[in-house]
């Protein structure tokens, strides 16, 4: 409470009020001065006020008060004296020593005398009604737990309310003429001496003001504080996004990876390269792939046209040719055969296979494989089984007496007929039908009509 | 298994839901040539002889690819060459991909517009073999077809 009320008195009239919420707030007061005879704003107010046990103490001293107003101004200083007699018996031995001083003041006049009365009654209240507040503050620190909110809220105004008008009363008691009373004052002081102490000690500390001093905008060392506090921030910014960015990546990364293990243990594939994964759509690569193929296919197209082209201008060309012609173009252009096999070495008795006419010119691993290679029982070396034996199919329903061709070829070598001589040549170009030419009879007919 | 658990009384309008659980295409598999659903839906199809619309639609919708895929080949199973071209031409420009099933029960990886193009050139296909097509430039000598224009020619 003490230290409340120094820095009361420090802040120039402003007072902390205690809001609803509990917190303390400086608030000017309005300042209502005291004149004699009329009725004090607080005793109006006090007397109109709720009936807790305080406010009924607090009720009975404001009308002892409240009597003392009204009677003086109708009766004189004996009267009053009686009555602050019987008020100081309820007190205590200082308020004697009052009453000396106050005896030998109350001589001066009348008016004044009532007036230095009137005051001392009210320090004494005042004083009187501080040692309850503290009390009772005392008392709310205590009850706080238990009381109601709504029961502290109350009691705080009214706290507030009395606090707010001991400042008031105090302050026109300060502003009172004085010269006279030098005397009221010391007791006063003596009185509130602890008070007045800490109101002097605030005031000093108050004085010692540092004396201010001119610091440029860029040596101040608030800003750079700012700006240093501003930058670390925006580090730290960064360092966030970098660090959520990866994060995004990680757990991206980490997704695909339980997708395409999921995919794995689906299809039964040993290694994660070789699943197959049909949902990780990426518009653009898919597009730049599809593109390739699009274009390979529009290749392969256009060079089956050229081809179909080209094939179609040969055929027309061989057809006009005459047959000569024709044949000398067929030599000078034999068909092309990419995968051309040797002749192979055949073993006796081996069975032959036709390599066939088709896939010629197609290019494959397949086409160039040797064929003539003995397969199952042709690894046998049939050459030294017994002459018998040397048949195809030995054994079964469909064995042949024959081995080969060639076994039963019977032409003589030396036959007249076979020798190459000039004679033979010369009749074998003479007979019907050796003749190199050949002639369409319908074309000798168109040509005859 | 697939054939007896599924394909059973299938209709059209049911045979649809089941194309839309395709997930790979794919002939015979493995040891034991099992045929894969999309094999086993092509021949349902053939039985219950859906209406041309029905798979013309079936090869028109934009989601489901392998929905695509079967009625790409049911039309190229059933149509005329014309048809074919006309209808599959098309799909050359879908490049989403597909998982098809090789002989080994290997998945690989594929694509729409490759599939058709094998429809469209190669004479097997998920171990199907696929009735003989005209060939394109004929078709545009006869002037029943006009000359394929790629997607790409038009940028």
């Amino acid at each position: 409470m003490e230290s409340k009320n120094t820095l009361i008195q420090s802040t120039a009239g402003a007072v902390p009020v205690r809001n609803e919420k509990g917190e303390l707030r400086m608030e000017k007061v309005k300042v209502t001065r005291y004149v004699s005879g009329k009725r004090p704003a607080y005793a109006q107010e006090e007397s109109s006020s709720d009936s807790n046990e305080e406010s009924e103490e607090e009720e009975e001293e404001k009308q002892t008060i409240n009597n003392i107003d009204i009677e003086t101004a109708q009766e004189r200083l004996n009267r009053q004296r009686l009555l602050y007699s019987e008020s100081e018996s309820e007190e205590e031995e200082e308020e004697e020593e009052e009453e000396g001083v106050g005896g030998v003041s109350g001589e001066e006049g009348d008016d004044e005398e009532v007036e230095l009365i009137q005051r001392k009654a009210m320090k004494e209240h005042l004083e009187e009604r501080q040692l309850i507040l503290l009390e009772s503050d005392d008392e709310e620190k205590d009850d706080d737990d238990d009381d109601d909110d709504d029961e502290a809220i109350d009691r705080r105004r009214e706290l507030m309310r009395e606090r707010a008008k001991l400042r008031t009363q105090e302050e026109l008691l300060a502003d009172g003429p004085e010269e006279d009373e030098q005397e009221i004052i010391k007791k006063e002081e003596s009185e509130e001496s602890s008070e007045y102490e800490d109101y002097s000690d605030s005031d000093n500390e108050q004085d010692l003001r540092l004396k201010p001093v001119f610091v440029r905008k860029t040596d101040r060392v608030t800003i750079k504080d700012e700006r240093a506090l501003e930058q670390e921030d925006k580090r730290k910014e960064k360092e966030r996004k970098v660090m959520e960015e990866k994060r995004k990546k990680e757990s991206n990364r980490l997704l695909q990876q339980a997708i395409t293990e999921d995919l794995q243990q689906e299809q039964g594939v040993d290694r994660l390269e070789e699943v197959v994964n049909t949902d990780n759509e990426n518009e653009e690569e898919e597009y730049e792939a599809w593109k390739i193929r699009e274009l390979q296919r529009i290749k392969r197209d256009r060079e089956e046209l050229e081809q179909q082209r080209k094939e179609r201008e040969e055929m027309e060309r061989v057809r006009n040719m005459s047959e000569e012609q024709r044949l000398s173009w067929l030599k000078s252009n034999p068909k092309t055969i990419t995968n051309s096999q040797v002749k192979g070495n055949y073993k006796f008795l081996q069975k032959y296979y036709h390599r066939g006419v088709f896939y010629l010119d197609e290019e494959d691993e397949v086409f160039k494989r040797n064929f003539a290679e003995p397969t199952l029982e042709d690894h046998f070396d049939k050459s030294i089984l017994p002459q018998v034996m040397q048949v195809k199919n030995f054994g079964m329903a469909g064995r042949t007496k024959y081995t080969h061709l060639v076994d039963q070829d019977t032409t003589t070598l030396d036959n007249p007929w076979t020798e190459v001589t000039p004679i033979n040549l010369k009749f074998q170009s003479k007979g019907g039908g050796v003749s190199e030419n050949f002639h369409k009879p319908t074309r000798k007919k168109q040509r005859t009509e | 298994q697939y054939w007896k658990e599924k394909c059973f009384a299938l209709t059209a309008e049911l045979l649809v839901d089941e194309a839309m659980a395709l997930d790979y295409v794919g002939g015979v598999v493995g040891g034991n040539i099992k045929p894969t659903p999309f094999l086993c839906l092509i021949l349902k199809m053939l039985q219950i002889q859906p209406n041309k619309d029905i798979v013309i639609e079936f090869i028109k919708n934009p989601d489901y690819k392998y929905v695509r895929a079967l009625g790409a080949l049911y039309l190229r199973i059933v149509g005329t060459s014309v048809e074919c071209y006309k209808y599959l031409e098309p799909l050359y420009n879908d490049y989403r991909k597909i998982k098809y099933k090789n002989r080994q029960g290997k998945f690989e990886l594929s694509h729409v517009d490759e599939f058709v193009d094998s429809l469209l050139r190669e004479d097997r296909v998920c171990d199907v073999i696929l009735p003989r097509i005209q060939k394109r430039h004929i078709l545009e000598e006869t002037e029943q077809l006009e000359p394929r224009v790629s997607a790409l020619d038009d940028d």
